[in-house]
């Protein structure tokens, strides 16, 4: 059955458009949400998409023609059959959005759903969290006014631990809800491995000291964390498959040869990781140098979006916190994430001797589909070895 | 509303053209926010639908022809240039508000700096005492938006000597500078816009964290 394809409400106010370029010509098929014309107004062009598919049997208006709202401007069919025509709505962003239900040939989306309201009406239901498709219109030519937004927001039953005020709602928003839905996806397609190993921080201790007091005539902060990052491409370059991700839709390990370390940052509004790209190729003090500048843009939310992608590797200090060690979610599509723990004086045996030393737990997460707990211990190891011999240039 | 925000500082018009083109479609595949791209161009003559060689009149700078509405336009140094890429479909805006939104959002930023702007009907941009400070280009596929509004700081006004300015005299056209007798701070004006921004479209910044949880 034929149906005519009309000039949809696109804004507020919008009376009249004009044709600027048609997409599809007579007899070609059309997907459904294939554009098929594009139209201008106030200085926007448009394009519409199809709201069904099948075969272009007419098209009723030429480029550059004025069409106004509701005008039919295009007839879609089956191919080879006469226009004889029957209604329908087209999708707009003001009524409905597409919908994606039934069968892909010829079925007319759901009209039923446009509604008639204004911009503050529509805001204040959203803010209400109403579906406008569901209220009641009181107002003149089906008109859903704030009256009726209020009346539909107030039938919706409130729970009663929230009402006795037991309960608060916190919104999930924002970094919030970026970490929620990353940490999901992460723990849902990774197969996730921790392995713990022990690293005697002793010798690094008085090596840091000795680099901090360098750093600091050049006003830069040296933490162990730029040692680990060092000790960790190291790593990484000697054991390539932790600097990796994989391709699930190709079936495939993508090894990378860059070293672009993520370091995890605690922010009043959660956690966000700074990426220190090219880590190989910097010194201890300009990474140091990088992790202050980060940090503090990750605090005061200055980073740009090309400081936070194209980590290939995330190392987490919890240990500054706190903690004997932790299973670190991977920062997916990466394969894995080191968690140092906090620097401890612990008791213990060197050469026969029970002596005071300063231990740190390393945890090292790591994706089971592509490494083997073999390769996390002898990747470990390796650090780990970097860390207890330290042989750091100090020097700028 | 969250959105991305990408500031590419000086960039060369097609080269950005490529990236917008490559968000509209990470966009629909929902691969990204909502972005909000600010950049400031080399000078260009960009043509919308409406514009015709006609409107060019000087053939010293490259020329694109491009998808957004309206008529010839001039980029240039000097210039603030923002593009939305907004799902219009999930944010539930009009094409319409879109407009409204833009144009509210360089009003108040034109005011922050004691410049009173405002509308013409029929004449999207903004306008300060029947001169135009900024014009607004759009254009929208599969509900995403894209182009948007290029606002003059601190522009070389003559530079709109070489096209007709959406087929007006190039002496409609202003800049900041023009009516504050003084050049102003690009980096002042990008903070105003997207602090404007985000109060126009509700919106909060995401840095599209990679986050990690324990």
């Amino acid at each position: 059955m034929a149906v005519e394809f009309k000039f949809p409400d696109i804004g507020e106010g919008v009376m009249e458009g004009e044709v600027t370029k048609w997409l599809v010509k007579e007899g070609d098929y059309v997907k459904r949400d294939q554009p098929l014309v594009e139209v201008m107004t106030e200085k926007v062009t448009v394009e519409l998409p199809s709201p069904v598919a099948g075969t272009v049997l007419k098209i009723m208006a030429k480029a550059g023609e004025t069409i106004r709202v509701g005008q039919t401007v295009v007839v879609l069919g089956e191919k080879g059959e006469t226009v004889q025509t029957q209604t329908i709505a087209s999708v707009s962003t003001r009524t409905t959005s597409p919908t994606h239900s039934g069968s892909q040939k010829m079925v007319q989306p759901a009209v039923q759903g446009k509604t008639i309201a204004t911009p503050a009406v529509r805001k204040f239901a959203r803010e209400l969290n109403v579906d406008l498709a569901v209220v009641q219109a009181t107002g003149p030519g089906g008109r859903i006014t704030e009256e009726d937004v209020r009346n539909a927001s107030k039938r919706a039953t409130q729970p009663i631990a929230q009402a006795e005020g037991l309960e608060e709602r916190v919104p999930l928003k924002g970094i919030r809800k970026t970490i929620a839905e990353r940490m999901a996806k992460s723990k849902n397609i990774a197969a996730h491995v921790t392995h713990v190993e022990e690293v005697d921080f002793t010798e690094l201790v008085s090596v840091r000291e000795k680099a901090k007091q360098m750093a600091q005539k050049s006003n830069v902060k040296m933490t162990y964390l730029p040692f680990v990052v060092k000790a960790v491409v190291d790593g990484l370059k000697k054991h390539p498959h932790f600097n990796a991700s994989l391709d699930d839709q190709k079936n495939e390990i993508v090894v990378k040869k860059y070293y672009n370390i993520g370091i995890a940052v605690a922010t009043e509004i959660g956690l966000i990781v700074p990426v220190i790209k090219d880590a190989d190729k910097k010194s201890l003090m300009q990474i140091a140098q990088e992790i202050e500048e980060l940090s503090e843009k990750a605090r005061t939310n200055k980073l740009t979006l090309n400081e936070t992608r194209g980590g290939t590797f995330t190392i987490t200090n919890i240990g500054s916190i706190g903690g004997v060690f932790s299973t670190a979610i991977i920062n997916h599509p990466e394969v894995a994430i080191l968690a140092i723990g906090r620097i401890v004086k612990r008791p213990a045996v060197k050469n026969g001797n029970i002596v005071i030393r300063d231990i740190v737990n390393f945890s090292l997460n790591f994706d089971h589909r592509v490494l083997d707990g073999a390769d996390a211990a002898n990747f470990l190891n390796m650090v780990k070895k970097i860390l207890e011999e330290p042989n750091f240039e100090l020097q700028a | 509303m969250r959105i991305s925000l990408l500031d590419l500082g000086l960039r060369d018009y097609g080269e950005v053209l490529k990236i917008q083109h490559k968000f509209v479609e990470e966009r629909r595949a929902s691969k990204i926010l909502d972005t909000l791209i600010l950049v400031e161009h080399p000078d260009v003559i960009t043509l919308g639908r409406r514009g015709t060689m006609e409107n060019v009149v000087s053939k010293d700078f490259p020329v694109y022809f491009i998808e957004r509405g309206g008529d010839a336009t001039y980029h240039g140094p000097g210039q603030l240039v923002g593009y939305p890429i907004i799902s219009l479909e999930q944010t539930r805006i009009d094409v319409v508000t879109l407009v409204r939104n833009i144009e509210e959002v360089l009003i108040k930023t034109a005011s922050d700096f004691g410049i009173t702007a405002g509308r013409v009907e029929k004449k999207p941009g903004i306008w300060v005492d029947g001169k135009k400070l900024a014009s607004i280009g759009i254009a929208v596929q599969h509900w995403i938006s894209f182009h948007g509004f290029a606002l003059n700081l601190n522009t070389d006004l003559k530079k709109f000597y070489a096209i007709k300015p959406c087929g007006m005299e190039p002496s409609t056209m202003t800049s900041m500078q023009k009516i504050l007798g003084k050049k102003v701070s690009f980096d002042n004006v990008k903070k105003n816009i997207i602090k404007n921004f985000k109060d126009v479209f509700d919106a909060e910044i995401a840095e599209e964290p990679i986050a990690l949880a324990f």
